[in-house]
């Protein structure tokens, strides 16, 4: 009862994991960086155009389990700069939109592509 | 298969719930020491902070059908991992008899300034 996601589209993991992991009737999403296809960083500097690459990656790896945000169940996020907070919460607000899954967001000094200012995991429940 | 816990005593920081039930499991937001208004509880004092955020922890759990007894995971983010020994007699209290898997590390900072503990967990339901 354990199925990987290899996302078309997302870049390939930069370690030994894939996308998601399907277990349980829940998928567990690995922590997604603003990154394109070939693992380029996305928006620079600017941390709310990151925000937006992160969660549209999320979105396709949610989807290619059938999952969507209103789905997800827990995020956490990671920021370089917990100042940031105020700057990435309307981005979540804009794509959870009345779904609050529960969440977690801590600050740490560092992200393992050079530039990344965010990177969010999250845990969704598996449609049926 | 998926309910959102709302808890009324609980500020709203973000964009999140307290914690939300699926499938067999309740997963627990981050718990910060802070109070109703969102003020830091505990000032900076470790250990005030730890009683009060697993005393949050114990009301969420509850709410959502479950208890300390039933947790599966722990994750504590300190931000300063020479904290530890301060927090693990509380973590004792909490959980007496249970040992849920647990992380700790240390982060350089959380969302409320001041804030020294944050701790998030999965649990079964009771």
């Amino acid at each position: 009862m354990r199925r990987e996601y290899r996302v078309e589209g997302q870049a390939e993991p930069i370690s030994h994991f894939t996308d998601a992991v399907a277990a349980g009737g829940l998928l567990f999403v690995s922590g997604i960086v603003a990154v394109d296809e070939r693992r380029e960083l996305v928006g620079g500097d600017d941390v709310v155009t990151q925000a937006r690459c992160v969660f549209e990656n999320m979105r396709q790896v949610l989807a290619a389990a059938g999952c969507t945000f209103a789905d997800v169940v827990k995020v956490t996020l990671f920021l370089t700069d917990v100042a940031d907070r105020p700057l990435v919460n309307p981005v979540r607000q804009e794509v959870f939109g009345e779904t609050r899954p529960a969440s977690t967001l801590v600050e740490v000094p560092a992200l393992v592509i050079p530039g990344a200012k965010i990177e969010v995991e999250a845990v969704a429940v598996l449609p049926g | 298969m998926r309910e959102e816990i709302h808890l009324t005593t609980r500020p709203t920081l973000s964009h999140s719930s307290d914690a939300v039930r699926a499938r067999e499991l309740l997963f627990v937001a981050g718990i910060l020491p802070v109070d109703a208004g969102g003020e830091l509880v505990g000032g900076d004092d470790v250990v005030a902070q730890a009683e009060h955020v697993f005393a949050e922890l114990g009301a969420i759990l509850e709410a959502g059908g479950s208890s300390f007894a039933d947790v599966v995971k722990v994750t504590v983010y300190l931000t300063d991992a020479a904290d530890r020994p301060l927090v693990n007699p509380v973590r004792q209290r909490a959980f007496g008899a249970a040992r849920p898997a647990s992380t700790l590390v240390e982060v350089t900072g959380l969302a409320v300034p001041g804030a020294r503990i944050e701790v998030d967990a999965v649990a079964a339901l009771a």
